[in-house]
């Protein structure tokens, strides 16, 4: 991103060493708008990349563990991992109008295309594009009126080119209706305008990586830059959908298969606690050690706190009462909320008529509980 | 029941869910890949609305689960395979209960 787009940040946080817009409000207030609404964000920190070698895709394919078969305008969540199995980048890689496209965090851009690529030059597309994020219950709304009606119409990780450049693939982290757009700079400013200005009608908000990554824990969506920051293996993870175990050769391939020869040891488990704790206090049962906090969020609707620890095995089961210090701390089943866009429909609904939208009986929408 | 027996209790389950899921999908994984909290549709598992039929027909098979089939997608129960044991160790309870 080279040209200057929305309004100016309240905080800032560098990630892969590019400064990001951390938030803009208050982190309940921008919750509330991801959970209930439309969010709108811009993500700079995202390395993006286009291959126009045909052979790059097999160099891909040799360093990252996924399985990375793909049809053209289809994407994938990907992972790169270093000799130890441990998350080095985390990836999306798919295909747009035949022409090769990753989004990569965990890595700063240089450091990742060599990762990724070594015999490889890629055009750092992300140098004189813009990327953003809208996200929300009402999302695929909002998209309609930008684009047209048939975006409803997109699945899950496809993506399509529209006729200015931008490249709209339907992708999020917050467990709500999400689109990633990828703006040629000289329009990215207008469209970010002009969602704004369509927005409007469905209370839009302008929202930062500390909400976005709120809602990611929330939903059990994999933060690179949180436990892929632990230490933590993919398997110890819970990313072994995105391990390809029958590829023969890829970074890490060979230590993940043999950690999965040898058994799971530990592994990443939901908690709730009622008090706040932080990253590496002790999880304990029956008075012994079995793991460590990894990360933490405030539950912003209620009480309590939302924790992920590793556990050792058994325990790192769903369903179990330990202590976290003097605290006690309830092993869950993930994800944190059951989300609205689980319910909106958006051959039925719209933001106009939220009310219409039925919900599970006792289900409080606002809280997603 | 030990904390040891109720780990080992649910260990079972989760792993009978683990097979039935495989089976029901015609999964090409080992069934212990699959891991307890990732979702089942859409990204994680990947599975699709046609594996979500077969899906309850599995579980209602083999565990006696009943759930609507009208936007199986929404049902909180069917999100991963660990809130699938959570439905099937509640039921279990509210049966002993009876």
């Amino acid at each position: 991103m080279s040209v200057h787009v929305g309004p100016e940040p309240a905080a800032r946080i560098a990630l892969d060493q590019v400064d990001a817009p951390a938030a803009y409000a208050d982190l309940v207030d921008e919750v509330s708008t991801i959970r209930d609404r439309v969010a709108l964000s811009l993500l700079p920190h995202v390395t993006v990349l286009h291959y126009a070698e045909d052979s790059a895709l097999d160099a891909l394919e040799e360093r990252v563990a996924t399985d990375l078969a793909l049809r053209d305008g289809q994407f994938r969540q990907a992972v790169l991992l270093d000799d130890e199995g441990k998350p080095l980048a985390d990836l999306l890689v798919g295909y747009v109008r035949g022409e090769l496209f990753v989004f990569g965090q965990g890595l700063p851009a240089e450091a990742l295309a060599q990762a990724l690529t070594p015999d490889h030059v890629p055009t750092h597309v992300h140098r004189d594009h813009t990327l953003m994020g809208v996200d929300g219950p009402f999302a695929w709304e909002l998209m309609a009126k930008w684009d047209s009606p048939g975006i409803i119409g997109l699945p899950y990780l496809a993506a399509f080119q529209a006729d200015d450049g931008s490249v709209v693939l339907r992708a999020g982290r917050t467990g709500e209706f999400g689109y990633l757009i990828l703006a040629p700079d000289e329009v990215a400013s207008d469209h970010f305008g002009r969602i704004l200005e369509l927005g409007e009608a469905l209370d839009i908000g302008v929202v930062g990586q500390d909400a976005l990554r709120h809602c990611s824990l929330e939903n059990w969506v994999f933060d690179i830059h949180r436990e892929g920051r632990s230490g933590l293996d993919a398997m110890e993870l819970q990313l072994r959908w995105r391990i390809d175990f029958f590829k023969e050769e890829a970074v890490g391939l060979e230590a993940v298969k043999a950690h999965r020869a040898s058994g799971l040891r530990r592994r990443l488990t939901a908690v709730d606690c009622p008090a706040q704790v932080s990253p590496g206090d002790a999880v304990t049962a029956e008075g012994a050690p079995i793991g460590a906090v990894v990360a933490t969020a405030p539950d912003v609707f209620g009480d309590g706190h939302r924790v992920l620890a590793v556990l050792d095995m058994p325990y790192a089961q769903s369903g179990f009462e330990y202590r976290i210090g003097e605290h006690p701390a309830h092993t869950r089943s993930a994800p944190w909320l059951l989300n609205r866009s689980l319910f909106v429909q958006p051959q039925k609904h719209e933001y106009a008529y939220r009310d219409e939208v039925e919900y599970p009986e006792g289900y409080r929408p606002s809280t997603g509980g | 029941m030990t904390l040891m027996d109720r780990l080992t209790e649910r260990q079972g389950i989760l792993a009978r869910v683990q097979q039935a899921i495989v089976e029901a999908a015609f999964l090409e994984v080992e069934a212990d890949d699959l891991d307890p909290d990732a979702p089942l549709f859409g990204t994680g598992i990947g599975l699709d609305s046609i594996d979500a039929v077969e899906l309850l027909v599995a579980l209602e098979s083999h565990f006696g689960m009943r759930l609507q089939e009208d936007r199986v997608l929404a049902v909180p129960h069917l999100r991963t395979i660990n809130t699938i044991v959570d439905r099937i160790l509640a039921d279990a309870a509210a049966e002993e209960g009876a």
